[in-house]
């Protein structure tokens, strides 16, 4: 089986973002989530993911919180930004209408 | 950009709360892999297992830390402080070498730092003005001088017929003296100038206007601008001043405005009262004799000083095509505008450039000290760079530790050399018109960049060198046993060379200046300065005892009379200059019979007794008498330089020298004097020899009145029953400017003589330093050779040739060093001579002397660690090893 490709640049913040957009979540819940929805096709490591979630940070997208977890143990929680929440529409916007241009090419047929 | 504002708390915390940023990674991470481990377990693994997964997915604990550790802003900042800490904690371990490398960048860096503060006013701070670089100066040249003055009818030609320039403008020193009803006389420095100087420099009044060209005609209403000092000093900074007319030679003049306090700073008029308009009458707008005109002119946008100096030199030539009557060997000539002149300029920049030697050799020796220090802990390295310590990390350590310590020795010399500053801006140019040494922005930052350098430069190459040792070579060694590998002892050796060759070439350089300034200003003046007082009185035009020319005499001559009545003055004289320290009064193009060409002269005028008073000798005919007076038979009396060149070969006594134009009333020649000279830094010749010429007091008359008196008792005593005796004759008249002609020679040679001080105290500074560094480097290298030369003596050698084996590659090195640094002096001479072309070259002996001073200091340097080295007891080291 070939590895399945990596995430297109600056993807993986985007569906950190969405993600987080529905709710706040811990690191770990973020990493469930992303394995639930997207299943196997996108193989995000979880040693990926605290770097970017630290950069998204630092760049004031999204927001931390210590908070007590479901389990009754003190979890960072994160939560998107009103910053974060108008990138997202911009980005999701953005990947859109990138999709349908690559797809429309795809679509060509060939005579 | 909103996004900005959530992003600071996150990013202030991973700046300032270091730990609290990693604690909380710790944290996460933690939850991450617990929560990892316990659905792991669900799904059956063992908890070790559930564990190890947990670990494995997450790409390792550690290594993500480090990802997430890279995203943190300042990553650089961090490491940067950890070598901080690193090198404070090492320079704390090893205090002796702190200490050594801390004070050697003090000096190194506050004496570049003290320097720079000093000569930045005359070097590199602009003019005050807008767009100075289009200023420029106009000078008349003549075979004697290339900085003549010009006169009134020359000026308002060349300001007529230019196209080159914006404004041209002419001004002139002036005394006046300030006589409000009940208050005493004062003496006001006045600079009395076109209309148009205030435009030509473009500076705007703090309070009021300042006067045009409207004010400066003949007949109009006579206006003055006050200084900003003479404002606050006089008038307590009342801004009521304007509108308000003060009592100015005898009539009223209003004051129209105030300069602001900048204006007064540029050196080359000095300390100025008031500005007022000549307002010339339409006589002395036709005067081409008196020349007394200092031009300066701003050249219009585009123009260039090449371009201007060709047009003017064109009209100049116009002008003496129409007037045959002028000195045809004279030119014009434009410089552009310096705060100090030329020569001065350059010298100070020379001078600068030495004091650099200084911060090399302070490098050189910091290198020594890091390289010492590098050998020693040259285990530290290697083992370092055996647990996989990069090379470049290390050489980054390296740097760091001399950039701590540069640091805190800038830290030191900043404070340090500010207050030198203030104690040569105070001890060294108080008396210096016009120069105001400030601490600035520029001196700091320069101070920085030195000790910057400076850390850079003796960092990095030890550090290289050690980067280069092989860490195996180093492990093996016995840590006592070990000896420098051979390449730092080249260089060791090297560093040794070096310094001795910028000791040496700083010494030379400031023994090449100072010598030739000496031998300058040793010239001999052609009159004996010591035991002379001059004072300067100002007469008023109207006063009950100056109305006529002939109450005028009268009074001179009292005045004289009573000044030589004083105990202890043994001759007295009135003379229109005073001292000639610098240069005379007035100059005068004369005419000489069966001549057409006019001659300029210096044109001095003094009672008979001028001659005896400065002892001025008589070389032919005679001096002036009590009979040489209105009516007699006019005389003058002239020096051997123009008596020379104009009757080459002839006796000049009996031929006539008198005025240009229809009314010539000729002078008798009636002696020759020896020539009086002034030191000269100019580029024509080393000694101003201009031609001067004396005519009797009693038949010409003066406004300038000097008292010159020469005395065997102390000048203070003299200066009050001076005083005494003016204020008898006339309580209203000021007496001023009393001052030995010794201190007024050495005003003229002021700065120069600071300049000289300056140099010889950085290049004893240096040299001390270059003595320091060989002493620590040679003391270095006897320790490390302590075993063997321990072997040499148990085994009979005599302490002699313990000390020759030492002393040997002393002397080997310094012949080199002297030879590198002899080369280096030549070339420095041969610089200095084509900045300052008429310097006379210090004397063989002072060249041969300097080079034996410094072998000398050499060898001392090497000699003392030798001898303590021959004189360890060999058991003491063998039973070490």
């Amino acid at each position: 089986m070939s590895k399945p490709p990596d995430l297109v640049q600056g993807t993986l913040d985007l569906l950190l973002l969405k993600i987080l957009a529905l709710e706040p979540l811990h690191g770990w819940a973020i990493s469930q989530r992303l394995k639930q929805v997207s299943g196997d096709e996108l193989q995000v490591s979880d040693g990926s993911l605290y770097p970017a979630l630290h950069k998204l940070e630092l760049g004031g997208w999204i927001t931390a919180e210590w908070k007590t977890s479901e389990l009754g143990r003190r979890a960072k929680f994160y939560s998107l930004t009103r910053a974060g929440r108008r990138y997202l529409e911009q980005e999701t916007a953005h990947w859109h209408r990138l999709t349908s241009a690559i797809s429309r090419v795809l679509a060509l047929k060939e005579t | 950009m909103g996004r900005w504002i959530y992003a600071i708390p996150a990013r202030l915390k991973a700046i300032l709360l270091r730990q609290r940023i990693e604690r909380d990674l710790d944290d996460e991470l933690a939850f991450h892999v617990a929560m990892q481990t316990r659905a792991n377990a669900r799904e059956g693994m063992s908890d070790a297992e559930a564990y190890r997964r947990a670990r494995i997915e997450i790409d390792g604990v550690e290594q993500t830390k480090e990802r997430s550790r890279d995203v943190l802003p300042l990553r650089w900042a961090r490491d940067a402080m950890q070598d901080v800490r690193y090198g404070l904690r090492g320079l704390r371990k090893s205090p002796r070498f702190t200490i050594a490398a801390v004070l050697t960048v003090v000096l190194g860096v506050g004496a570049n730092a003290t320097i720079f503060s000093v000569l930045n006013p005359l070097l590199f701070k602009p003019l005050p003005y807008p767009e100075p670089e289009r200023i420029v100066n106009v000078f008349r040249t003549s075979p004697q001088s290339d900085r003549w003055p010009h006169s009134m009818a020359n000026y308002l030609d060349h300001r007529a017929r230019n196209t080159v320039f914006e404004h041209l403008a002419a001004i002139n020193w002036e005394d006046t003296s300030l006589a409000e009803p009940g208050q005493p006389a004062e003496r006001l420095f006045t600079l009395r100038t076109t209309g148009n100087f205030f435009a030509l420099f473009g500076v705007a009044p703090l309070v009021g206007r300042t006067y045009t060209d409207a004010d400066d005609q003949a007949g109009a209403a006579e206006v003055a601008v006050l200084s900003y000092g003479f404002w606050q000093r006089h008038f307590n900074g009342d801004p009521a001043i304007v509108g308000r007319p003060i009592r100015i030679n005898a009539g009223y003049t209003t004051v129209v405005g105030v300069m602001p306090r900048d204006f007064e700073y540029p050196l080359f008029w000095g300390n100025i009262d008031i500005w007022r308009p000549f307002a010339a009458s339409a006589q002395q707008r036709q005067d081409r004799g008196n020349n007394f005109l200092r031009e300066f002119a701003r050249l219009k946008p585009g123009v260039t000083l090449e371009q201007a100096d060709a047009a003017m030199k064109a009209i100049d030539m116009q002008i003496l095509a129409e007037n045959t009557n002028l000195d045809r060997r004279g030119g014009i000539r434009l410089a552009e505008l310096s705060l100090v002149n030329p020569v001065m300029r350059r010298m100070s920049a020379f001078a600068f450039g030495l004091t650099f030697l200084v911060l090399l050799i302070a490098c050189v020796n910091l290198a020594n000290l890091q390289l010492a220090r590098t050998a020693a802990r040259a285990r530290e390295f290697a083992i370092r760079g055996a647990i996989g310590g990069g090379k470049g990390r290390l050489l980054r350590q390296s740097l760091t530790d001399s950039l701590v310590l540069s640091m805190v020795g800038g830290a030191i010399a900043i404070p340090l050399s500010f207050w030198c500053t203030r104690l040569i801006a105070t001890r060294q140019f108080a008396d210096l018109q016009g120069v105001r040494i400030t601490i600035e922005p520029a001196t700091l930052a320069f101070a920085f960049g030195c000790a910057v350098i400076t850390g850079v430069i003796f960092g990095a190459v030890p550090a290289w060198l050690a980067s280069r040792a092989d860490i195996n070579d180093v492990l093996k060694q016995h840590p006592q046993s070990m000896t420098a590998g051979r390449g730092p002892q080249r260089f060791r050796q090297g560093l040794i060379v070096a310094e001795i060759a910028f000791a040496l070439i700083m010494l030379a350089g400031a023994v090449s200046l100072v010598r030739g300034l000496q031998r300058i200003t040793a010239v001999d003046p052609g009159w004996r300065v010591d035991g002379v007082l001059a004072a300067r009185l100002n007469l008023p035009p109207v006063g009950p005892n100056y109305t006529t020319p002939e109450a005028r005499r009268v009074f001179f001559q009292t005045l004289r009379d009573r000044a030589a009545e004083i105990p202890g003055v043994t001759h007295a004289a009135v003379s229109s200059s005073s001292v000639p320290t610098a240069t005379f009064g007035t100059s005068t193009a004369f005419a000489v019979e069966g001549r057409t060409d006019p001659v300029l002269a210096y044109n001095e005028r003094a009672t008979p007794e001028y001659f005896e008073t400065l002892q001025v000798p008589l070389r032919r005919g005679r001096l002036f008498t009590a009979d040489d007076r209105v009516g007699r038979t006019p005389v003058i009396v002239i020096n051997e330089a123009m008596a020379r060149a104009i009757w080459p070969g002839e006796d000049p006594i009996g031929k006539r020298i008198g005025n240009r134009g229809p009314n010539p009333n000729w002078r008798e020649v009636v002696g020759v004097v020896g020539d009086i000279t002034f030191p000269s830094f100019g580029a024509s010749s080393s000694v101003d020899t201009a031609f001067q010429a004396f005519m009797p007091l009693a038949q010409t008359g003066t406004q300038f009145v000097n008292i010159l008196l020469r005395t065997n008792r102390e000048p203070d005593a003299i200066a009050a029953e001076l005083r005494r005796v003016v204020s008898a004759l006339d309580p209203d008249l000021p007496v001023y400017g009393l001052v030995t002609a010794r201190a007024a020679e050495e005003r003229q040679t002021a700065s120069l003589r600071l300049l000289g001080n300056v140099l010889a105290g950085f290049s004893g500074l240096g040299l001390l330093l270059a003595a320091l560094g060989i002493f620590g480097v040679v003391s270095y290298s006897t320790a490390q050779r302590a075993s063997e030369l321990g072997m040499r003596m148990a085994l009979g050698a005599r302490q002699s040739v313990v000390l020759w084996l030492v002393l040997k590659q002393g002397v080997g090195l310094t012949m080199v060093g002297v030879a590198v640094g002899m080369a280096g002096g030549l070339a420095l001479g041969r610089v200095l001579s084509s900045l300052m072309p008429n310097l006379p070259a210090p004397e063989l002996s002072v060249v041969i002397g300097t080079f034996a001073f410094m072998v000398f200091v050499a060898l001392a340097a090497f000699s003392i660690p030798a001898w303590r080295a021959s004189k360890t007891n060999p058991m003491l080291v063998l039973r070490h090893e």
